[in-house]
């Protein structure tokens, strides 16, 4: 099956109905996987072993499947959203395109089946390049390449991690395969555990943008075609979730106390972190991409509370936990990858995704605001949609584990529970500004009106939105499958850890509030109905602008609307702003005023422009090595050599 | 069948509740003020006037006072009014009433005007930050119980001392959050219609008629859904014993009474300051956590 996904590759390049049709197929195969790897029994195969030493092993079990599930979806999405949208791109760029995304696709699914350290590496390697190939399609522009050459820099800084991660186990006699690793890491001592959890948070963390290695996403994820940043967004910085999931739960054990803290304040720093910079972005997409940095937090945290559960030995919370981070995963894929394509859309029609250029999308694009505006509700955590349903359980998680529990404990879920409850009320401040900015009120910029798109960019972005509702709705299932997921797992740990938990009837039935949620909805729906016909029919006036006219000039912008939480949160940002004005001979009445406003990024600028700048003054330094003179090279040389034979004859 | 009754009877005696604070704010005045059922003659009056919508409003504006109404109306089915029993838990509220917000910020966004424009930044900033503060606000008595559910956490409130510190310090922290999130002096002011003092009412400015009926009702019931839960959490003694409705009807004049009178002696406060104002209560909540772990480790 997986050799048939694998064939495709040979078919791409030329531009038909064809490829569309093989990468629509593509992501039925990848979702079939999955589903198989979730409801079948687990298997692995070796497929050949390198120099009769490194076995290359593929397999699928749940957890795979589970992250592969959640490719094929996503994949399903942009493969129909990209049958129009890469007719719009330029001809070397769909070329580029058109080979690049079923490899990017293939090799994220490859990183989920790989069983083995080199394969592994290989498939992440290669994720890793196939998606920079993307990144920087509009290489023309010079802030593209900037971004990319980042996002560059800070992948190979991951996989270094990674490299060093796998070194580490085979020094230890561990060999290359996940299978000896599931048996082996919990026995080594737990200051090496401490020490490969760190070094997984750099590798993974890197991938998945965890504060403070964040900087570069959103940089490069916006400057991808939009079908590029759902799967990079949605699925990518997943597959590094799946990679630290594997680490921390399949390898390492029950660890101490510490671990567990140390993964939820990650956590909660990068959900903070991203939503209070996606409030200051006016760029629909890079507003997007601050977003996912604040998901992956989200999850950091679920994972966090599972950990935490494990090591006080309590089960079944583990198992909710869990779940609640697996849960969001799949979430934050729905409705992020929804949200790119959506904003992919709005940026085909209209030509910019710059919020104060857009507005009034509403009446020209309805189905891509209806879409937009569920998905935002989504993932603004409300009720009944599915963004609230894996938040709830994350919540629950965090407070359950305070009850009873060491001070310290205490006191790292509640103040969890409390920034989580934060980001919430900030996200949706922040989807507020996005949808009622960007999609409503008055058009912000004359000229042609923008026209809806066609089916194939309707379906991903209305069929996500559904989907949204629909886990919104019965989330009880997938809740279930965390928690069967999360027993695997355990299964592998030697010390048995499922003790029993005497819990709370509601709270581990997620699903159960939203029938109130329906059933209120109904009625109040019977009761407008019943309401209509008491007053006169409803008439259309103009807005009333305190006597002079409501237009474009006079509506809130997005950096108006978010400027109080500027404000508010000077400390963070920093703000720097400039007000030019121009003046005419009338002292008060200007010819032209120009505000700017600026936030200032203190990640970028207290540890990755010092960084910067060491690393470019000591490439000075070693640059007086370098004469240009052959004599003094082969004197380098010849000096290196005796240094190696005094080594080597030692 | 209960929560049909109880949410009913909450939505039947929102507007009394709004008339009883104003009664209390006019004889604070020194006026007479009007009568406490006032309200239900001013909601009536307007469902049989004509809506009026501005142009170029959306769905989205046509339908946010009815989603509005429902997530609020879904909050408040989620109290321990008649039983703790059957009565859901207490994060799911906090998220409705996270909906509701939503719903008139965007629709305010969809009028188009300035003055809404303001209110929705202005009313979704404050919810941002209150929304923090109400979960620290009741996070005592959800750790206390281990669960957010309600008949634990009736059990952990009832199982304090009626004077204790943590449930002081708790009431205090709730108090504040309920006059921030009822949209009163000194956080927001229900009278004016000023855009340098209001938030909450700046963004219903181009409502008329039926929808406003229905905005302003949804707001009186969010009042006494807070009263009601506050007066739940704090004292919990009436709750499924016979005559426990008057107990709490007791408890919810008493809180109702506290909020008008609060109201005149305050001052309105800067909006930027509010931020302050906020972080007393969530002081007080982490004080009454403090307290309580505290006792808990001894």
């Amino acid at each position: 099956m997986l050799a048939s996904v694998l064939g495709l590759r040979h078919q791409k390049g030329l531009f038909s109905v064809l490829q569309h049709v093989l990468e629509v197929l593509q992501a039925c195969l990848t979702l079939s996987l999955g589903l198989l790897g979730l409801f079948g029994p687990a298997f692995s195969m070796v497929l050949v072993a390198l120099w009769g030493r490194w076995p290359l092993e593929i397999g699928i079990d749940q957890l795979s499947g589970f992250f592969l599930a959640v490719l094929g979806l996503v994949q399903l999405a942009t493969a129909v959203y990209g049958i129009r949208y890469t007719a719009h791109l330029a001809r070397g760029q769909r070329v580029l395109v058109g080979t690049l995304v079923p490899q990017f696709t293939i090799s994220m699914a490859l990183v989920l089946v790989a069983r083995d350290a080199v394969s592994f590496l290989i498939a992440w390697e290669l994720m890793s390049l196939t998606s920079f190939g993307l990144v920087v399609v509009e290489h023309r522009r010079e802030k593209v390449r900037k971004a990319s050459f980042l996002y560059l820099v800070a992948t190979h800084v991951g996989a270094l991690a990674l490299i060093g991660l796998f070194a580490v186990l085979a020094a230890h006699g561990l060999g290359t395969t996940f299978a000896a690793y599931a048996h082996g890491v919990p026995l080594l001592p737990t200051g090496l555990r401490s020490f490969l959890l760190l070094v997984g948070i750099v590798g993974f963390g890197s991938k998945a943008a965890i504060v403070p290695f964040h900087v570069w996403l959103p940089r490069a994820h916006p400057v991808a075609p939009s079908h590029v940043s759902a799967l990079m967004s949605g699925v990518m910085i997943k597959i590094a979730i799946y990679g630290l999931v594997r680490l921390v739960f399949g390898w390492l054990g029950t660890g101490p106390l510490w671990w567990a803290m140390l993964l939820i304040a990650l956590g909660v720093v990068s959900s903070l972190v991203g939503v209070l910079y996606a409030l200051m972005e006016h760029s629909l997409k890079r507003l997007l991409a601050y977003h996912s940095i604040e998901n992956v937090g989200i999850i950091v945290v679920g994972l966090g509370a599972a950990a935490l559960a494990r090591s006080l030995g309590a089960g079944l919370l583990y198992e909710f936990a869990f779940a609640a981070a697996l849960f969001h995963v799949l979430n934050h894929a729905v409705f992020k990858s929804g949200l790119f394509l959506a904003a992919g859309s709005v940026r085909e029609a209209s030509g910019t995704d710059d919020l104060e250029q857009l507005g009034g999308l509403a009446r020209s694009m309805p189905w891509t605001t209806a879409a937009f505006l569920v998905l935002s509700m989504a993932i603004a955590g409300l009720p009944p949609f599915n963004g609230f349903a894996s938040e709830w359980m994350t919540l629950q998680s965090l407070l359950r584990l305070a009850h009873d529990a060491a001070p310290a404990v205490v006191a790292v879920a509640a103040l969890a529970a409390l920034g989580l409850a934060l980001t919430g009320g900030l996200a949706g401040a922040c989807f507020v500004k996005a949808s009622g900015v960007g999609f409503l009120g008055p058009r912000r910029r004359a000229g042609r009106i923008p026209r809806e798109v066609a089916w194939p960019m309707l379906f991903g972005p209305l069929g996500l939105a559904a989907l949204a509702l629909g886990l919104g709705l019965a989330p009880g299932a997938i809740a279930a499958l965390g928690m069967r997921i999360a027993a695997g797992l355990a299964h592998l740990l030697p010390r048995a850890t499922t003790a029993p938990l005497a819990l709370a009837a509601p709270w581990t039935r997620p699903d159960w509030p939203l029938y109130l949620v329906l059933g209120a909805g109904a009625a109040v729906l019977a009761l407008a109905f019943a309401l209509r016909r008491m007053s006169p029919a409803a008439v259309v006036r103009p807005a009333w602008g305190c006597g002079s006219e409501v237009g474009v000039k006079s509506a809130y912008t997005a950096t108006s609307f978010s400027k109080s939480i500027r404000q508010i949160f000077q400390a963070f940002y920093q703000p720097r702003r400039s007000l030019v004005r121009v003046e005419t001979s009338l002292p008060y009445l200007p010819a032209d005023v120009r505000y700017e406003s600026r936030v200032h990024h203190f990640i970028d600028q207290r540890l990755y422009l010092p960084a910067q700048r060491g690393g470019l003054r000591s490439a000075r330094f070693l640059r007086r090595l370098q004469s240009g003179s052959l004599r003094q090279y082969i004197g380098y040389l010849l000096f290196t050599l005796l240094l190696m034979l005094v080594a080597v004859g030692r | 069948m209960g929560f049909v009754l109880q949410v009913s009877l909450l939505i039947a005696i929102a507007p009394l509740g709004q008339g009883i604070v104003q009664s209390v704010k006019a004889r604070m005045q020194g006026r007479r003020g009007p009568v406490p059922w006032q309200p239900y003659a001013v909601a009536f009056k307007l469902l049989r006037r004509q809506a009026v919508w501005p142009q170029g409003a959306t769905a989205v504006m046509r339908s946010a006072p009815w989603l509005q109404f429902a997530a609020i109306a879904v909050a408040s089915l989620s109290l321990p009014i008649f039983s703790a029993a059957g009565a859901p838990e207490i994060l799911l509220p906090l998220f409705a009433l996270a909906l509701a917000r939503f719903a008139l910020g965007l629709a305010a966004l969809d009028t188009g005007t300035p003055f809404a424009g303001l209110g929705s930044s202005r009313e979704m900033t404050v919810g941002a930050l209150v929304e923090p503060v109400l979960l620290a606000s009741v996070l005592p008595w959800v750790l206390v119980a281990g669960s957010t559910g309600w008949p634990a956490m009736l059990q952990a409130s009832l199982g304090m001392g009626l004077f204790s510190v943590v449930r002081l310090a708790a009431f205090a922290a709730l108090f504040l959050v309920l006059v921030a999130e009822t949209g009163r002096l000194p956080v927001d002011n229900p009278d004016t219609h000023l855009e340098l003092t209001m938030i909450h009412e700046a963004m219903l400015l181009e409502y008329a008629g039926p929808p406003l009926a229905v905005i302003l009702w949804g707001a009186w019931l969010k009042q006494i859904f807070l009263v009601a839960l506050v007066a739940a959490l704090v004292l919990p003694w009436g709750i499924g014993r016979p005559l426990g409705l008057l107990w709490a009807a007791g408890e919810w004049l008493a809180l109702l009474v506290a909020l008008g009178v609060a109201e005149s002696l305050a001052a309105k406060m800067r909006y930027l300051r509010v931020p302050a104002y906020l972080a007393t209560s969530f002081a007080l909540s982490l004080s009454a956590l403090a307290l309580q772990v505290a006792g808990a480790a001894r």
